[in-house]
């Protein structure tokens, strides 16, 4: 019986949806890595990884599907279910793994560049010892 | 789950997404369709009762037009040439032919004398058609290009001979009677605006099925008309004689429905993929920019 956690959330977080939108090609990306997933599939895991912080509007998922795999960066195909009607698999190709790969290495930089301002503004705030 | 709130919410997810082709849309629509059962599955394991579940899975899904339109821009096809002049062209081709003919064997039918339908001074009707017919096609065909070909055939049929009435004085037309107009301009609604209809009816069901629908519509209408003038005051080398009519008109106006239409087909593609390649250079240079700032 699942949760009340389990329960697939209908809204994000306001402060991080628009750092979400930004970024849910790199998301997309980075969860396909491990294994290829269908659309469902690739928000829940995006959901379980995030400990449920970012939630993704759906539908919004699909464009951006739509844009890696034109870019070459995702492929998909039909794959047959033992029960229930094919499911549409999305899989990370060469091309998006050294996209992911690249764009992990922009996200860290940014990452430590905002920390240390944020940081070094903390810092001007706190008492200087005597 | 209420299935027919499910339909209608995948019909509009669906309809931005005519450019794209059958197969691909109808893949769209089954991916969104288990996308959203197992999004109500989810909600409804919760203890939901399955229509508050489904509308709960469409509102997290997201607004369907939007969702749509930003799936048919991400979509973007390069430019192809061939597919893009050949399936206007067919369109256009089927419409007016199929429209002209109907009414110029309607017209044999039922004038108060034979007519001859392409005469020296019909130049004018002719004008207004291309030019009313294009027009409008082209400004309806920027965001539906299957559907609105046949309905900018349908308007300009309605407004030609209104024009091409005005316009008789300069043309050197005698003017006809409103009796007359009145009979050729229902002829021309039922000619080209069924068709046409069906064509805006189609954004429901599959576009094969509407040209299919369409075609039929025009045999069996020339069929009757043409059952009507067997037993009316017309004697069979009238007919005979008549059928010529028609026939220049399935020649005239298809190649014009084919020029006109294969022509408006490709400059609506030259325009979509220009625009496409501007907003996207934009959009990429804005980023550059962004970044190295």
């Amino acid at each position: 019986m699942p949760s009340e956690n389990d329960a697939p959330r209908t809204g994000t977080p306001p402060q991080s949806g628009e750092l979400l939108k930004g970024n849910t090609p790199t998301l997309i990306l980075a969860v396909l890595s491990d294994a290829p997933r269908h659309g469902y599939g690739i928000a829940r895991e995006i959901e379980r990884r995030s400990g449920r912080a970012l939630v993704l509007n759906e539908g919004s998922l699909y464009p951006a599907l739509r844009a890696l795999e034109r870019d070459g960066l995702v492929t998909s195909g039909w794959q047959a279910q033992t029960s229930g009607p094919a499911r549409k698999v999305y899989a990370l190709t060469d091309a998006g793994r050294a996209e992911l790969a690249r764009r992990e290495r922009s996200w860290r930089a940014f990452v430590r560049a905002i920390e240390d301002v944020i940081g070094k503004g903390n810092d001007s705030h706190e008492p200087q010892p005597a | 789950m209420n299935h027919s709130r499910l339909e209608t919410y995948l019909d509009e997810l669906e309809r931005p997404l005519t450019a794209l082709g059958e197969t691909a849309r109808r893949e769209w629509r089954e991916e969104a369709r288990q996308h959203l059962a197992d999004l109500t599955a989810a909600h409804e394991e919760l203890g939901t009762d399955p229509d508050t579940a489904l509308e709960q899975a469409l509102h997290q899904f997201g607004e369907a037009a939007k969702v749509g339109q930003a799936v048919r821009r991400e979509s973007y096809v390069p430019f192809s040439w061939v597919p893009a002049l050949l399936r206007a062209a067919v369109l256009a081709g089927i419409v007016w032919a199929g429209g002209a003919a109907l009414v110029g064997l309607a017209r044999l039918a039922f004038a108060p004398a034979p007519l001859t339908f392409l005469d020296r001074t019909s130049g004018g009707t002719v004008a207004c058609y291309a030019v009313l017919g294009g027009l409008t096609t082209f400004f309806a065909a920027r965001r539906k290009p299957l559907a609105w070909p046949l309905a900018g055939a349908c308007v300009a049929s309605v407004i030609a001979p209104l024009v091409a009435h005005i316009l008789d004085p300069f043309t050197g037309r005698s003017m006809w009677s409103l009796e007359y107009l009145f009979l050729t301009d229902i002829l021309q609604v039922l000619g080209y605006g069924l068709p046409a209809g069906a064509f805006i009816w189609a954004r429901r069901v599959r576009p094969r099925r509407a040209v299919l629908g369409t075609g039929l519509f025009y045999l069996t209408s020339m069929l009757g008309v043409f059952v009507v003038m067997v037993f009316s005051r017309h004697s069979l080398n009238d007919i005979l004689h008549g059928l010529r009519v028609p026939l220049t008109a399935i020649v005239f106006w298809g190649l014009q429905g084919v020029l006109v239409g294969g022509l408006l087909g490709v400059t609506r593609q030259v325009a979509g993929s220009i625009s496409e390649r501007v907003r996207r250079r934009f959009k990429q240079g804005s980023f550059a920019r962004f970044m190295a700032g």
